[in-house]
């Protein structure tokens, strides 16, 4: 049974083609989104759910064609954060980030319907550092705009996070452009790092290049054991995903996967004492001759017979 | 003397290859382009010399306006046309290529991926190299960045040029739609880095910092990385520091009908070479000036906390310096044990949007850089490389040092802020440093 107590919830009256229109009931979902260092939910995001007037769940995408560009789609998503940043206050978390997707067009065209976000937040008494502003991968022709609707939320005092990094549009010339304080890592490619050994080499390598862009790493829609070791193992800051805890209408207990955790970590830690093993036991004899190499070559031997032995 | 200036120097250049292309417009008029190729050589910094030449075509109206390939593709009705036009200029570009006797280098060939997949219906990409003497091998097919709605057939036509035994190039990596997951799917040979990043790193210290460690994935997933669009000596410098592998641009030659000789970079490369060394040379120098007093700050601490001296004191001479941040002890387990030691400057300006992420005691840190480092490697101090504070808001370096307190290892760490210490040198973005 969803909890449908009043202030979690919301109408949506969707607009028909032929003028019919149609009532949805909107609530919002959070997910934990962990950080590794800590072992704990550092911030949730807002995930909206929506059930049509027969009860049946109505998916994010199908809601949001409902309401596919212009003034409409301004107000659902406007409508969609708000509630998130309402139902949040109420379950009396006082710390951690919050989440919120923003549709890109959403955030250029918004302004010109008059400033919204700001004023939300105020009336809502919620601080604007503790919001982490999601900007969804779409192809976006006015990057121009777009990054001047990131500096609107960047001098509110919000963090800025990029979605689906790896993938698509999502790509460096964002990275430069945008500055974002968090980059979340596109989903296709956690699961390609568990099947292919060439995507789980170059993993380390994309996260460390996003550290050094000055930006905290997110893998998130980790569904498995593998994935999430993966994650540890390319030194991500924070982890989100179905393995650890679905989203839910309420907020996961501080603790409540500090075992998995624990298990995750002293697990990873055996794993790479045995990686190290088997790399020094294969590396060893070519060391030794290597070694050996320099020592002939500085006594004078010639190069090309030194190194046949190598 | 190579194949290739023999050929220079007895073909007389005007005698180039020039194809006729007609346009049928709708009124019945027709016009028609006269197509010739240009070649632009692509250089291998290790062999400095060209090991490639890109084939672009250039084409020009019966009143001699020039047009660029985009353009002139655009002069051409969409659809069969179009199609038409494209395998015509490749052609050219075969036929031109062998003109020029060159028996080693690569013939990099732009393709349109929609044009790719669909095109058999007049005669493969296979049976023009056939009929032109030109083994597959020798070719590298370069993909043009394109949305691509069908991943798959894509994946069909780079398979399918794999197998012909072309080498399959990656264009405009970093930009657009040419991203990680093209890397995964395709697994090219070669990719060109976009020419906006290439622009980007001189002007840009974070792209710049960024650009080493993107050209080292792309290593990593076995391509060679080519830095084309390389317009400027600092550019230059950039993809050299960055280790690129092949490098094009106008900076080292112009698209030309006949290409330069073999050797006409080499002094070129020379130049690029010494102060390549001189700037490294500086550049360790700066940097081990710079990290001095914080190293040998940071090896007294150890030696107090070794002998038993309490943490805030053994600290305090480290704590005093300009740039460093805090500094924490972690137990073998990677946990940080009691609060950091915060200099004031830094306790002053902390971040009030990281607070969700502030470390504490307990504060696991078994899979950073800096602590696996370290445990690896006792006994010897671990530099990092730039990466976001805990406490931000900036980028900090942290020092790191695994030392034996009660018969188990710990390891001693120190932030230090990297903006502080870099000072005004944009530059100083470790990414030449060797640690």
């Amino acid at each position: 049974m969803v909890d449908l107590a009043p202030p979690l919830l919301e109408q949506y009256i969707a607009q028909g083609g032929h003028g019919a229109s149609e009532e949805l009931r909107l609530s919002s979902h959070f997910q934990p989104i962990f950080s590794l260092a800590h072992r704990r939910p550092v911030g949730y995001e807002g995930l909206i759910r929506a059930i049509d007037s027969a009860g049946r769940r109505v998916p994010p995408l199908e809601l949001f064609s409902k309401a596919p560009h212009g003034a409409a789609r301004i107000q659902l998503d406007r409508q969609c954060r708000a509630l998130h940043v309402r139902n949040f206050q109420k379950l009396g978390n006082a710390s951690s980030w919050l989440f919120l997707n923003v549709d890109p067009q959403v955030a250029t065209e918004g302004p010109r319907l008059g400033s919204f976000f700001a004023e939300m937040l105020e009336s809502n008494d919620f601080p604007a550092h503790r919001v982490a502003v999601e900007l969804i991968e779409t192809p976006f022709e006015d990057e121009g705009r777009l990054t001047s609707a990131i500096e609107y939320y960047r001098k509110l005092g919000c963090l800025i996070v990029i979605d689906d990094f790896g993938a698509g549009y999502s790509n460096f010339d964002r990275i430069w452009r945008m500055r974002p304080d968090i980059v979340k890592i596109d989903r296709e490619m956690t699961r390609r790092v568990t099947v292919e050994p060439l995507a789980r080499r170059m993993f380390t390598g994309i996260i460390s290049v996003l550290h050094e862009a000055g930006a905290l790493v997110c893998v998130e829609g980790i569904e498995t054991e593998a994935e999430a070791l993966c994650a540890i193992d390319a030194n991500a800051d924070l982890i989100q995903g179905d393995y650890f805890a679905q989203g839910s209408s309420e907020l996961v207990p501080e603790n409540a996967r500090s075992d998995v955790f624990a298990r995750l970590i002293t697990g990873h830690r055996a794993d790479f004492a045995d990686f190290q093993k088997r790399q020094h036991l294969r590396l060893v004899p070519y060391l030794a001759a290597i070694k050996n190499a320099v020592q002939d070559l500085s006594l004078g031997a010639t190069f090309s017979r030194r190194c046949r032995g190598c | 003397m190579s194949p290739r200036e023999v050929a220079a120097n007895t073909a007389d250049p005007t005698a180039s290859d020039i194809d006729v292309f007609p346009v049928d417009a709708d009124d019945g008029s027709r016009r028609e382009y006269r197509l010739t190729t240009h070649f632009q050589p692509i250089f291998s910094l290790a062999h400095r010399r060209a090991v490639g030449l890109e084939a672009l075509i250039r084409g020009t109206d019966s009143s001699g306006k020039m047009y660029l390939p985009a353009e002139l593709l655009a002069q051409a009705p969409a659809g069969v046309a179009r199609m038409q036009l494209d395998r015509q200029c490749r052609a050219l570009h075969v036929r031109s290529f062998r003109r020029l006797h060159d028996d080693v280098s690569w013939l990099f060939l732009n393709v349109d991926p929609h044009i790719a997949v669909q095109g058999h219906r007049f005669g493969s990409f296979a049976q023009m190299l056939e009929e032109n003497g030109l083994s597959p091998h020798r070719v590298a097919v370069e993909l043009i960045e394109t949305p691509f709605d069908d991943e798959k057939r894509l994946i069909t036509a780079v398979e399918h040029y794999h197998e012909l035994g072309c080498l399959v190039v990656i264009d405009d990596f970093g930009a657009g739609y040419s991203n990680f997951d093209r890397i995964w799917q395709l697994k090219p040979d070669i990719v060109k880095i976009d020419r906006e990043m290439t622009r980007r790193v001189t002007v840009e210290p974070l792209a710049r910092r960024m650009f080493t460690g993107i050209i080292s994935v792309l290593h990593e997933a076995g391509a060679l990385v080519c830095v084309e669009g390389i317009e400027t000596e600092g550019e230059a410098l950039c993809a050299t520091e960055a280790n690129a592998d092949l490098l094009q641009g106008n900076y080292f030659a112009m698209p030309a009908t006949w290409p330069p000789p073999e050797h006409a970079c080499s002094e070129l490369f020379g130049r690029l070479f010494a102060q390549f060394r001189e700037e490294s040379a500086e550049f360790r120098d700066r940097r081990r000036t710079r990290l001095e007093p914080y190293l040998a700050a940071f090896s007294d601490a150890v030696l107090a906390i070794s002998v038993g001296a309490d943490r805030t004191s053994a600290a305090r001479a480290l704590l005093d310096l300009d740039s460093t941040e805090r500094c924490y002890l972690v137990a073998a387990d990677g946990s940080q044990i009691g609060a950091s030691a915060e200099s004031e400057r830094s306790a002053a300006s902390r971040d009030t949007r990281l607070t969700p992420i502030r470390p504490i005691t307990g504060t696991n840190w078994q899979t950073k850089p800096f602590f696996r480092r370290a445990i690896e490697a006792p006994g010897k101090i671990q530099i990092t490389r730039p990466y976001l504070s805990a406490t931000g808001p900036r980028l900090c370096v942290t020092l790191s040092y695994a030392l034996l307190l009660n018969g188990m290892y710990h390891v001693l760490c120190v932030d230090l802020d990297f903006a502080a210490l870099a000072g005004e040198d944009l530059a100083f973005g470790l990414a030449k440093a060797e640690g």
